[in-house]
């Protein structure tokens, strides 16, 4: 047991560093958070030119909202769009080299010489995707948090940390697993980039018969995640604060995703275990 | 070998005229700077008046910028491709076929011919079948292009960066690869799109998928080879494409805007990829697919100079950058 623990948590360490170090997470990190900052600047300017102030008290009057649920509900909807649309589709392009990387650098025949179980090889590299992501997370809300709040003035902060962790995590747990394992078997890193790009690809064009209203089986089974992704778009949330994360929507969307990902787990599994015992 | 040898010295001659090719650089990149200097002058001016920049003036601005770039993109560009004929042997043709991705090929001919069946856009109601062309394969290509060279996935980076033949050639070269592939495909595509639906233009409908698809071919080479990542050049072009596609009427000049983006949004529209005719004026929209067509060549460019140091090819490091680092 604890040589498990010791192998998974050397693995989960060294993913974490190689992820930072590959500048992509850096630069998703930094971009979603210098786009939510520029929203806040931007909301401020709109604050002091009195639309947004007419829109808050035109809501009291005629729907009882209040004024610090309006403004809630415009900060998680300015700042999920993007950080949403970032973790949805372009998270899981980045990390579907995780483990093709290691064939294309030989460490593949170094690594099957070791005594280290397939399962916690898997286990490793996605928990150390999800490691890694989540730390630019953690760094994201709390700077953008601050921003919100210097700029557009007091809101509330439950509601928006928990669409950062839980949102967000949820997102990197389903998507970025699913893409890590659903690309295990390829040869090279264009190759696992290019089989995620089709899928999500596919993805897209059934999200589009989804909005269309054709189906909502497809929406609970493509990697867009469209529940989660248009939790924080519905105008209906501001009459609660703070708005939950999780909905019957989500829930649903959730158990589904990570009914996938353990499918998807079980196969890559079993075909890199057989693969093993051929060799 | 001797036919070999002597369009090496072909090359040779290429160097010889180094000098005067320096000169003619050095104005293009003098010319692009000051229209750049133009341009942030104009959007101070805008925002010092309060009032954002208008169509007229932007126009004035894309006119000037579109020259620049003819001299500094466009006549290079022009003198690669004779040159290119000129040593059309040492090319190796049969080795960038292979960097070919089959399955975006296809995946990318049947995305347009489900677009282009009748009904297709009562499924996707933002869709219009007279874009079905221009909405997939420019992604296609530009995700291809990404793809194409990433020097962390080059198996044989030494030795290529040891032979004589530029390295940006096997860039080029596969470049050239794709955008002759999938211009058959486009060209497949626009004529079966004229026969589905009569009445539109052909050069409009060339000029629909052709510029952004230059376009999005520089982006994703550029930022591949500026970050050495494939996936990372490949995600950046799909985010590009999702915004101008998506955001495509909002991003246009007269569009009421927030504030501080309703100064920026009168300056992109000459290099607003999915730009439709109907958007702007005939001239208007013709400047912006010369200009749109001449940034993404300006951005293979771009994407091409940077495998001339071979140090940061090699390592991820430029010699600059590794000298400060002792």
């Amino acid at each position: 047991m604890h040589v498990t623990i010791s192998q998974l948590s050397g693995i989960v360490a060294y993913e974490f560093r190689m992820h930072w170090r590959r500048r992509s997470l850096l630069v998703v990190t930094l971009a979603m958070t210098l786009i939510t900052v520029v929203l806040a600047v931007v909301t401020a300017g709109e604050m002091g030119q009195d639309s947004m102030r007419q829109l808050v008290s035109q809501l009291d009057q005629e729907q009882g909202a209040h004024g610090i649920d309006v403004l809630t509900f415009t900060i998680l909807f300015a700042t999920w769009a993007p950080v949403g649309g970032a973790l949805a589709f372009v998270l899981p392009v980045l990390v579907a080299d995780t483990i093709p990387l290691d064939e294309q650098l030989r460490t593949r025949e170094l690594l099957d010489s070791l005594p280290l179980a397939i399962g916690v090889y898997l286990a490793g590299k996605v928990a150390g995707v999800f490691m890694a992501a989540m730390t630019g997370i953690v760094f994201a809300a709390g700077a953008t948090a601050i921003s919100w709040w210097v700029f557009v003035g007091p809101y509330d902060l439950v509601s928006y940390l928990q669409m950062w962790l839980l949102g967000s995590g949820a997102l990197i747990a389903l998507n970025g697993s699913l893409a890590v394992l659903l690309a295990a078997g390829q040869p090279t890193r264009r190759r696992a980039a290019l089989l995620i790009i089709m899928i999500w690809g596919v993805g897209v064009v059934a999200l589009g018969s989804v909005l269309a209203g054709d189906s909502n089986l497809v929406a609970y089974l493509s990697p867009m995640r469209a529940p989660i992704i248009m939790r924080y778009t519905r105008f209906d949330a501001y009459s609660s604060t703070p708005v939950p994360f999780l909905s019957a929507d989500t829930a649903q969307a959730l158990a589904i995703g990570l009914i996938e990902v353990i499918i998807a787990a079980l196969v890559v599994w079993s075909w890199m275990r057989r693969r093993a015992q051929r060799a | 070998m001797s036919r070999h040898l002597s369009r090496f010295a072909g090359t040779q001659n290429l160097y010889s005229q180094r000098p005067r090719l320096a000169y003619v650089a050095q104005a293009a990149r003098l010319s692009l700077g000051l229209v750049g200097a133009a341009g942030i002058v104009f959007l101070a001016a805008s925002l010092a008046r309060g009032v954002p920049l208008s169509l007229a003036e932007v126009r004035s601005l894309a006119q000037a910028s579109a020259l620049a770039l003819v001299v500094s993109v466009g006549w290079p560009a022009a003198t690669a491709v004779i040159l290119g004929w000129q040593q059309r042997g040492l090319f190796a043709w049969r080795v960038s076929r292979g960097a070919l991705a089959w399955p975006l090929i296809v995946g990318a001919i049947l995305g347009m011919g489900v677009f282009l069946l009748p009904g297709a856009d009562s499924v996707m109601p933002w869709f219009d079948r007279q874009r079905a062309v221009e909405l997939g394969l420019p992604l296609a290509i530009g995700i291809h292009c990404a793809l194409a060279f990433a020097p962390d996935d080059e198996p044989g980076l030494e030795v290529m960066l040891a032979c004589p033949r530029p390295l940006a050639w096997a860039l080029l070269e596969r470049l050239a690869m794709i955008w002759a592939v999938f211009g058959v495909i486009g060209l497949a595509g626009t004529l079966a799109g004229m026969s589905a639906m009569p009445g539109q233009a052909g050069e409009t409908a060339l000029l629909r998928w052709i510029p952004p698809a230059a376009l999005l071919s520089g982006i994703g080479a550029y930022t591949t080879l500026r970050t050495r990542v494939a996936a990372f050049g490949a995600a950046i072009t799909a985010i590009i494409w999702f915004v101008f596609v998506f955001f495509s009427s909002v991003l246009l000049p007269n569009v009421p805007m927030i504030v501080p983006l309703n100064y920026l949004t009168p300056v992109i529209w000459p290099v607003h990829p999915y730009l439709q005719p109907d958007h702007l004026s005939g001239g208007d929209y013709g400047l912006n697919r010369l200009c749109v067509l001449l940034v993404g060549i300006g951005l293979v460019r771009l994407a091409a100079r940077e495998l001339r140091d071979s140090e940061r090819v090699l390592l991820g490091a430029s010699r600059r950058g590794r000298q400060a680092g002792g």
